[in-house]
């Protein structure tokens, strides 16, 4: 088996697909770097102060101005609420959200990819792992040998699970060194708050508790990992079923954009929920952000990716073992 | 590097990161479904000292300090705010904390919270611009002003005023206070008359509050906006235009020359 | 049952359909030890659907394969050790070099050491180009590459599907003599497809027919070619030539073509005798013409025969 899993492996990296993400991060996390500071800059310029304090209060006024503007829709209203009595909390407690550094840029970049950015770099990386096997013929080639199907597409998806975790090592790598020329090296154990609960439009802060910045990123990346897998696992059936490349990453594409651009124009559709691709930013609930569709919590979350995940990998498992392979 | 080398290298690192945001996830699994309730941070309240801070310009109040109506957004505190750092560069900063339609008891309310607090300690200058909606709402709108009801809010407004400016006196002894006075929007409408004896009677109100602390200065806007409201105001028929609060920064300008001037003297 | 040592490969009542579609049926048939066994037939006979089965990318839905002696539906493992094959075009992983192509699928065998990776670069001649990446290589090198996968494994039958398309006349010589190389000399079976009845006169010792999905003829080579021939000839009188030809026992088939030709199917040894017949008679032989037999002309005799019966 390991020597099946690291022939897949093997493949994966060979294919280019990896060197082709690494391409993607380089170009976009300098951009996202540069918005950043300029971000800072601007708010730094405009209040005349570098005080992050006085910023944080600026934004928490600026946004409850934006709540008396009558053509904000009632949902966006419960989402700034909730933003503002965080900040607030953060305020009171004098912790600084977004504290200068390559670990906070890490933490801003990971909660902003972690639903859109991060599944479409995996649906590039799974969406061929076995159709591109019967577009290239090879699959002829791999499946007369002496080894039953099943370990085939199982020693596949090991080796997907290991592409994502690179594709997530490699994610951290150039974020912590690329930010770092701007920002600085330093912030791994600035303390940063987690464990708010959202319960309509209250913000429960009884279980909120510090962490330093280093664990919560390794859980931030824990949670984007899993998100990764659950959108891989699914790429994966895709992958089985659709036999061209172009038709099984279409699809997956489509799927993921059109999941994340429903939360934003449906936000009231509850029944949104029981799809994947809405439940894929589990940072949020790390980070207390305000979750638009009502009902979803971790466990929901968890829960709907791992039902989809599970199924998903089922349907692979029969169709790759039993189908006749006829191109 | 031999590619093989190069193979087993990323097959290793990829099995390590495979575990490490495995722990993660779990970690943060745990972490979310397991919250304790002994939370450390009540003992972590503490209120930094505030640092005096070179030439803080605070702004207070409501929609006229946040500048609805004007084009560029800036308001009389985005251009006095400009005409202080062109003046002294580096050295001034700007926290406008202003929220539309805020009332006195609103902002009696805001100013409880400890960074609006620590703000205003540190501030040189705050400009406030408070009662308009007091006046306009409390007396049952501009179809039919109620006087009674008029009467009843201006009492209120008059407490607030004065708990305002204790709260802030009690946390800022230095820093001067500028205060609009009101105008009358309606002044080319059918009940001109009433109307603005209604304004001139809570501008009287400002001033009798406002003579009882020390370096707070009412700024009166009556004049500015009533012969000729539709030349500076803006489409609403309420707030300022872009020449209407031009006007009230040049008022501004001018006054907080005087303080500058006057606190140069007292160092010489 | 029989399990015979000597049979690779044994099918037996082998049916494939699809839909409503009967694209195989009940095929049977025995490749010996040690033997080149052509598969012949024209496109779109079964041929590949039929060698996907044997190799277990389509399941049967009827008949029995078994290779060496395991059936290949119940003990799939044991009896895939068995083979090695290339299906349709010799397709490898073009990003790869030829190394690493070899390397993966040694991985996916138990025990195959680098010395026999190199063995069988030697062995298809590909020692200098190994660790160029296939997609640098001309269609001959991957066809040779496609070979050195298949014999990895030391399989006891090599399954080969059209391996002369796209290869030059003497890429074609060349894999020719390759495979009775390796059946010769290292007793290895060759299964071996193609729609040429030429390339598999040349290189098979017995051959299959199939046509619209079935066998219509097991045998070998030497009986395939030793049958009747098509003659046609040209003479004057004609009608007097037909009437001599008539006479001869030998002679399954006269058509009168035009007034002077007349086409005959008989064993083209027997050609100097009628030759002889008719100058007897003195009829005037102007023309003498022997066609090449082609598949068509076997399916032609075939499908009569069948008439017939």
């Amino acid at each position: 088996m390991f020597n099946l899993v690291y022939n897949e492996y093997f493949k994966l990296i060979r294919k280019k697909r990896m060197f082709v993400i690494t391409l993607i991060l380089l170009v976009l996390i300098p951009i996202f770097t540069y918005a950043q500071y300029k971000t800072a800059k601007n708010a730094m310029e405009q209040l005349g102060t570098s005080d992050w304090r006085a910023i944080l209060q600026q934004q928490i006024v600026d946004q409850q101005n934006r709540l008396s503007s009558s053509r904000l829709a009632p949902e966006w209203k419960e989402r700034i609420r909730l933003n503002i009595k965080q900040q607030q909390y953060y305020l009171d407690h004098d912790i600084n959200p977004t504290a200068p550094g390559a670990p906070t840029f890490m933490r801003e970049f990971i909660e902003g990819a972690i639903s859109l950015f991060l599944p479409l770099l995996v649906v590039v990386l799974a969406a061929d792992l076995v159709s591109s096997e019967h577009s290239g013929g090879t699959i002829k080639l791999l499946l007369t040998r002496p080894v039953p199907r099943w370990k085939i597409l199982l020693s596949k998806y090991f080796a997907l699970l290991l592409g994502i975790s690179l594709m997530l090592l490699i994610t951290a790598i150039l974020g912590y060194l690329i930010s770092g020329v701007i920002f600085g090296y330093k912030g791994w154990n600035i303390p940063v708050l987690t464990g708010f609960q959202m319960q309509k439009e209250h913000l429960i802060t009884d279980y909120v508790h510090i962490v330093p910045q280093w664990k919560y990123l390794l859980m931030a990346f824990g949670l984007a990992w899993f998100s990764s897998i659950a959108v891989g696992t699914i790429s994966f059936m895709a992958s089985v079923l659709l036999r061209s490349t172009a038709s099984s990453m279409g699809a997956m594409l489509a799927a993921v954009v059109a999941g994340s651009l429903l939360t934003q124009i449906a936000p009231n559709w509850n029944e949104l929920r029981y799809i994947a691709f809405i439940n894929l930013g589990l940072t949020d609930y790390l980070a207390g952000n305000p979750i638009l569709v009502e009902g979803m919590n971790l466990p929901f979350s968890l829960a709907v990716l791992s039902v989809w995940s599970l199924i998903a990998i089922i349907i692979a498992f029969i169709a790759f073992t039993r189908r006749d392979v006829t191109t | 590097m031999n590619r093989k080398t190069f193979a087993y290298l990323l097959y290793s690192s990829a099995i390590v990161s495979f575990v490490i945001l495995f722990i993660g996830f779990i970690l943060a699994v745990w972490d979310l479904t397991h919250p304790s309730k002994s939370s450390a941070l009540a003992a972590k309240k503490q209120i930094p000292t505030p640092q005096a801070q070179e030439g803080l310009f605070v702004g207070l109040g409501d929609s006229l300090t946040r500048g609805v109506g004007d084009s560029k957004g800036l308001g009389y505190f985005g251009l006095v705010r400009e005409q202080l750092a062109k003046k002294n560069p580096g050295r001034i900063s700007a926290v406008n904390l202003a929220i539309n339609g805020q009332t006195s008891t609103d902002l009696v309310k805001q100013i409880q919270q400890e960074k609006v607090r620590i703000l205003i300690a540190k501030a040189r200058w705050i400009t406030i611009t408070i009662g308009g909606n007091d006046l306009f709402r409390g007396s049952g709108g501009l179809e039919k002003l109620d006087l009674k009801a008029a009467k009843k809010s201006r009492e209120i407004y008059e407490k607030n005023l004065t708990t305002l400016f204790t709260e802030i006196r009690k946390l800022n002894s230095k820093a001067t206070v500028f205060l609009f006075g009101l105008y009358n929007p309606f002044g080319d409408l059918a009940d001109e008359k009433i109307s603005s004896q209604l304004v001139a009677e809570w501008n009287e109100t400002m001033q009798k509050v406002s003579a009882r602390f020390n370096q707070i200065v009412v700024i009166p806007t009556f004049d500015l906006f009533q012969l000729e409201p539709g030349k500076y105001l803006y489409s609403d028929h309420f707030h300022p235009n872009d020449a209407g609060y031009q006007r009230m920064a040049t008022r501004l300008l001018q006054v907080l020359e005087d303080t500058e001037e006057g606190e140069e003297s007292h160092d010489q | 049952m029989i399990n015979n040592q000597d049979i690779v490969l044994s099918v037996k009542g082998l049916s494939k359909t699809i839909g409503k579609r009967e694209i195989v049926r009940d095929i049977t048939f025995d490749v010996k030890a040690g033997e080149i066994f052509g598969f012949l037939g024209p496109n779109g006979a079964g041929k590949t659907t039929t060698i996907r089965m044997l190799v277990g990318l389509i399941r049967p839905s009827k008949g029995s394969i078994h290779i060496g002696g395991h059936d290949l539906q119940k003990d799939f493992l044991n009896a895939i050790r068995q083979v090695g094959c290339i299906v349709e075009n010799p397709e490898l992983y073009p990003y790869l070099t030829g190394r690493e192509n070899l390397e993966h699928f040694a991985r996916m065998v138990p025990d195959i050491s680098d010395q026999r990776i190199n063995e069988v670069v030697e062995l298809v001649e590909l020692t200098e180009r190994i660790d160029d990446p296939v997609k640098t290589y001309s269609l001959g090198m991957r066809q040779r590459l496609g070979i050195a996968q298949a014999l990895l494994g030391d399989p006891k039958l090599l399954i080969l599907d059209e391996p002369t398309n796209g290869l030059d006349p003497a890429g074609i010589r060349e894999l020719r003599s390759f495979i009775r190389h390796l059946a010769n000399e290292k007793g290895i079976s060759v299964f071996i497809s193609s729609h040429i009845l030429h390339e598999v006169q040349l290189m098979c010792d017995r051959v299959a027919i199939i046509h619209h999905g079935k066998i219509i003829q097991t045998s070998s080579v030497d009986q395939l070619v030793e049958q009747d021939s098509k003659v046609e000839w040209i003479l004057e009188p004609l009608e007097q030539g037909i009437q001599i030809l008539h006479k001869l026992s030998y002679i399954s088939q006269i058509e009168k073509l035009d007034h002077h030709r007349v086409l005959t199917r008989m064993p083209p040894e027997k050609i100097a005798e009628v030759n002889q017949q008719m100058i007897q008679h003195q009829i005037k032989v102007t023309g003498i013409c022997q066609y090449k037999q082609t598949l068509e002309d076997i399916f032609l005799k075939m499908t009569e025969g069948h008439q017939i019966v």
